[in-house]
């Protein structure tokens, strides 16, 4: 066993894998989340497009460039499940046989349902991009080009905006035995840092759960409007 | 029987080094032709199987346990000595020397026991080079400290475990040799019986314990090295599983058994609690060097410890023998405590004894210097009596730990059967009549790293060895032997589990073979041994199948020869009409009640030769001579 | 006391396991987890029935021996011990007790509720040691170690190799064994030239063995009798990402040669 190959198949090499993806798509959600935020700037004045319009243009600037970035994208998410998919399989097969009774000590609620909140991620991203990037999932309310608008025409329907907020809760999870979990995983094996990074790792989820939430909202209780 | 113990000639301190050069070696590229056979995974086992396949035999090695991780010198606690000097406390391979002679009484080999000393030295260096990480200070050398029987600190340590970091140094050693492919080891498999062919020891038949096949394994030499018999008293601080077969059926095949009455009793034993009692659980005599022992001045005292003034306590140790106080040997401290609880002093529930108490240790040195040193082991107390030994003193009672006694070898570790060698505590050569603390792992390890890989290459380069396979008729005809006793143990289908004979045998012995003894009883016992055993054979209740794991029949046969055994130890014991070590014949003792030796006529190591069953077995005698150790009474006033 | 267990018989390897219902009387607060079943068994032969089979050994929680899963929990319900040490004074009267054998692919049942846990020597086997022959040795205090490391290294030593860890993990995984021995060596100067090689052999093993993988549940550390942390696995993590691109760059640098 030698080489990338090797490192692949190694149980460690891929979970390193799922935490160094892991991790990257972190960075990315927290740039997003951060984008979502110019929300709060208002439809624009004088005409000029709303700041959220303005951003969504200046990622499309360069459309090689955004391509390079939404294809890098989909090669770490792909990486991250897929390789996820084959680690769950290869835990399951470690353990054929139940214990008729077990109990668990000091694993966390967030821990136990890693690959149930991955699932449910994955499902709502599909439908995010469909609704916000394509426009395929709500083609009445969609205008191409007008991010703003989009957002808040959604958003005022009550139920698409529920949706948006709940689909942060298992988010929230993932995040907060994600982040520790994948810091770990790297190698971070100092009892004091290991403390901090934990709660450091929950700080973060729950700001970029926060931030998410917070558009959505905005629009349902009339703080973004168009 | 010839006792030849081929002591090299010269002085003491250069008789190794000569032996070693006058020895024959075996070519390095003719070593992969001899093969090996070790028995036991312990320190010595597991020590001389690495460093045998290191050399290039071919080893195959064998343990009961499910891994050879597991053999019983894990759970040594207090440590390794070693002349190291490190402290500067004026320690020597001499002192080292002196104290073991002097400490087993007189009744140990000179030259094996300097040899012992001299390996001291190499143990700790190779131990530390595999990385067993022994007890360091703060500047990062290695750290000291005193242990009973010594007036210097050279005692090595790791924590309260370090038996169980040198095994898992050794155990890794042989791991590697196994994964080289230099070992063939043979886990779950128990050794039943010696092959003896043409005088020379040439193979073992073994039980697969998992799926109870009888086979064999031939070899051009075996090893033993099984351990010690204190499980003859039921209980005692051995594991479960640690049994006499190995070496009580080499004797049968005409090993000499070398003085098996001399057993140790551990002073600092927690003291037994009711009849559902398993095993006893030693606290690590190094307690002994920060607690202090007592009992109340007024007998049957049951006040709670704490209010008892100090002027109500008996220090006896400290009294006694004002010189080493609380860290005299083991035998001292035991017959000590059994004097004051046979006297009404003893303490606790049933009265069987006596206070360690770290009052005063945790005043002088704080309660977190205390848990450093000791931590694991008061937790240990803590979980098996339900008493916090930070506040309340501990209460411990002397059991029976090890056992000096064993196949007799000559200097070069083999017994009377040519080709058959044996180490650590299943021989019987270094500790005479008691063994300091923290000995023994030093001696396992020293047999096994340091003397048998030398002398075995002696033995192969000069001695005839025909080839033989496990084809050969006797092999078949000691499996057909093995066979048919499993068999007709269980055909017995009587009342009585095998458990509640060995309880029974156990009581037996303790009540007459154990820390004291006399001639009455032990007459009286070598009479009711064989009765017992009769009933044994008549009445026990073994079930399952031979061709399955079945835990009972593996304790059933243990059990059926420490019922054989049981009699050559009470008989030794009556013979050897003199106190010394562990030792003690109520009929031969000083007036203030220290054991008194009698060098005139037993100044030499009992050798019994079997004479098959139902006989009386023979005696012989190795006598030892003293030229650098003059035998007095030991004083540890 | 009297107490209804639930214990796992199975024949053999291949049989067909199922639970067993034993009531288990008179049994003494004082007496261990372990004497309480010698009881049962000592009943069971009585009663011309084959008593129930399980590993145990030292019976001072030192050798690893013993294991059983009890009501769910590994070695039982205290902290820092194993089941040996484990006393009846933990348990009421009345009390049911489900025991079953530790469950993981690597660790296969032999009878009732004894496993085979010789994964855990192949693993030691492939790496876990210092390679170093008899005789060899500088003197020891030629090299100064640290207390602190020193004590760091004795932490991770202290395993008894007993698998509470895999049984506990909701994967079956034995990161937390194999950290134990890559942090023990790892950390001490004896153990460096090796190291990388070590760590590569010991997971490579690991995996072959069929354990599962480490997502941070922390049930190992919670389980283990000598409370080994899981911070060793991070340990362990790095390490191996470390020695696998010092394999790299070694395989390429051979390439060049």
């Amino acid at each position: 066993m030698s080489g990338l190959g090797g490192f692949y198949r190694s149980s460690i090499g891929k979970k390193i894998v799922v935490g160094a993806t892991g991790i990257l798509l972190v960075g990315f959600l927290f740039v997003h989340m951060l984008g979502n935020l110019q929300a709060f700037e208002g439809p624009g004045e004088h005409g000029e497009p709303a700041k959220l319009t303005q951003y969504g243009e200046l990622l499309r600037t360069e459309m090689a460039v955004l391509w390079a970035m939404r294809l890098g994208l989909l090669g770490l998410l792909i990486l991250h499940v897929v390789t996820t998919v084959r680690l769950v399989a290869e835990n399951r097969a470690a353990r054929p046989e139940r214990y008729a009774m077990a109990r668990s000590m000091k694993t966390t609620f967030a821990a136990r349902t890693m690959i149930f909140g991955g699932v449910a991620l994955f499902a709502y991203v599909v439908y995010h991009i469909l609704h916000l990037t394509v426009g395929a999932a709500h083609r009445d309310l969609f205008r191409e080009g007008d991010v703003y608008g989009n957002v808040v025409r959604s958003f005022s329907n009550p139920v698409i905006a529920t949706v948006y907020v709940a689909a942060m809760i298992p988010v929230f999870f993932h995040l907060r035995h994600g982040i520790q979990s994948a810091l770990r995983t790297l190698g971070v094996d100092h009892p004091e840092h290991l403390a901090r990074i934990q709660t450091a790792g929950g700080a973060l989820a729950a700001l970029i759960t926060l931030g998410f939430m917070a558009v959505p909202l905005g629009v349902l209780f009339n703080l973004i409007r168009l | 029987m010839k006792l030849d113990a081929k002591i090299p000639g010269g002085p003491i301190e250069t008789k190794w080094d000569r032996h070693r050069f006058d020895m024959k070696l075996v070519n390095p590229a003719n070593k992969r032709k001899f093969s090996v056979i070790v028995v036991g995974t312990g320190l010595a086992g597991a020590s001389a199987a690495a460093s045998m396949a290191e050399l290039g035999y071919q080893v195959s090695a064998f343990c009961f346990q499910d891994s050879p991780r597991r053999a019983h010198s894990i759970a040594a606690q207090g440590g390794i000595n070693a002349a190291k000097n490190y402290q500067n406390d004026g320690d020597s391979i001499w002192r080292l020397f002196y104290d073991t002679v002097k400490g087993g009484d007189y009744r140990a080999r000179e030259a094996n026991v300097y040899r012992l000393a001299q390996s001291s030295v190499q143990i700790i260096d190779q131990c530390v080079a595999q990385g067993v990480p022994f007890a360091r200070e703060y500047g990062g050398l290695l750290a000291n400290r005193s242990f009973g029987g010594a007036q210097v600190s050279r005692t090595f340590y790791a924590r309260g475990q370090t038996g169980q970091q040198l095994l898992l140094g050794a155990y890794q050693a042989l791991a590697r040799q196994i994964g080289l492919g230099r070992v063939t080891m043979h886990p779950r498999t128990e050794m039943l019986d010696l092959v003896v062919i043409d005088g020379q020891a040439r193979g073992i038949v073994v039980r697969d314990l998992v799926s109870g096949e009888i086979r064999s394994h031939a070899a051009d030499v075996v090893v033993l090295a099984t351990g010690g018999y204190s499980n003859i008293f039921y209980l005692s601080t051995n594991a479960k599983g640690c049994n006499v077969t190995a070496i009580w059926r080499a004797h049968r095949r005409g090993a000499g058994f070398a003085n098996p009455c001399f057993t140790q009793i551990h002073p600092t034993c927690i003291p037994v609690a009711g009849e559902h009692q398993s095993k006893l659980t030693l606290m690590s005599e190094s307690l002994r060097n920060d607690g202090r022992i007592w009992v109340p001045k007024k007998a049957g005292d049951s006040r709670p410890a704490d209010q008892i003034p100090d002027a109500e306590r008996d220090y006896y140790l400290e009294r006694r023998y004002p010189a080493f106080g609380n860290l005299v040997p083991r035998d001292v401290a035991s017959r000590a405590a059994k004097e004051r609880c046979d006297s009404g002093f003893g303490v606790g529930p049933t009265k069987l004894g006596v206070f360690l108490d770290f009052r005063d240790a945790i005043k002088r040195l704080s309660e977190p210097v205390v848990a450093d040193r000791y931590g694991n082991l008061f937790q240990m107390y803590e979980q098996i009596t339900g008493e916090n030994p930070y506040k309340v003193p501990m209460r411990i009672f002397p059991a029976p730990h090890y056992t000096m006694g064993g196949l007799w070898v000559d200097y070069n570790l083999m017994s009377t059967i040519p080709g058959l060698h044996v180490l650590g505590e299943a021989n019987f050569s270094d500790h005479g009549a008691n063994r300091l603390g923290a000995s023994a792992l030093m001696q396992g390890l020293a047999d096994g790293y340091f003397v048998i890989p030398y002398t075995i290459g002696h033995y192969l380069a000069s001695t005839p060895i025909p080839k033989v396979d496990t084809g050969h008729a006797e092999f078949k005809r000691v499996e057909a032997e093995a066979n048919a006793r499993n068999r007709s143990l269980l055909a017995i289908k009587g009342k009585r589990t095998v458990d509640s004979f060995h309880r029974e045998l156990g009581r037996l012995m303790w009540d007459n073979v154990g820390m004291s003894r006399n001639r009455a009883d032990l007459e009286k016992t070598l009479a009711r041994v064989p009765e017992l055993r009769e009933e044994f054979w008549k009445n026990v209740a073994v079930e399952g199948s031979a061709d399955d794991l079945n835990q009972s029949l593996e304790k059933a046969g243990r059990v059926a020869d420490f019922f054989e055994f049981g009699e050559l130890i009470t008989r030794d014991a009556l013979e050897r009409a003199e106190s010394c070590g562990g030792h003690f014949r109520e009929e031969f003792q000083t007036e203030d009640g220290e054991a008194r030796r009698d060098d005139e006529n037993f100044c030499h190591s009992t050798v019994w030769e079997w004479q098959g069953p139902g006989k009386a077995p023979v005696q012989h005698r190795e006598p030892l001579s003293f030229e650098y150790v003059k035998p007095s009474q030991r004083s540890y006033k | 006391m009297r107490l209804t267990l639930k214990v796992w018989r199975q024949a053999g390897r291949s049989a067909r396991g199922g639970f067993q219902e034993v009531v288990a009387e008179g049994v003494s607060p004082d007496s261990s987890f372990l004497e309480m079943l010698d009881g049962v068994n000592e009943k069971l032969e009585a009663e011309g029935r084959e008593p129930i089979a399980f590993d145990h050994d030292c019976r001072e929680g030192i050798c690893g021996s013993c294991s059983l899963m009890i009501n769910g929990h590994p070695h039982g319900p205290d902290d820092g011990v194993t089941t040996c040490q484990l006393h009846m004074r933990r348990y009421r009267d009345g009390d049911t007790i489900v025991i079953e054998p530790w469950r993981a692919r690597a660790f296969p049942v032999i009878k009732d509720l004894i496993v085979d846990r010789s994964a855990f020597d192949r693993i030691i086997q492939v790496g876990g040691f210092v390679s170093v022959n008899t005789g060899s040795a500088q003197d020891a205090n030629n090299l100064p170690i640290g207390k602190e490391v020193a004590d760091l290294a004795m932490d991770t030593a202290a395993c008894i190799g007993c698998g509470a860890c895999v049984a506990a993990c909701p994967n079956a995984s034995a990161m937390l064994f194999v950290s134990a021995k890559a942090a023990h060596l790892g950390r001490l100067p004896q153990g460096q030239p090796e190291r990388h090689a070590r760590t590569r052999r010991m997971v490579a093993q690991m995996d072959t063995e069929g354990f599962g993988g480490c997502t941070n549940h922390g049930e190992c550390e919670a389980a283990c009798p000598k409370e080994i942390k899981m911070w060793n696995i991070s340990f362990l993590n790095r390490d191996f990402l470390q020695a696998s691109l010092s394999e790299r760059s070694a395989s390429q640098r051979a390439g060049d040669g």
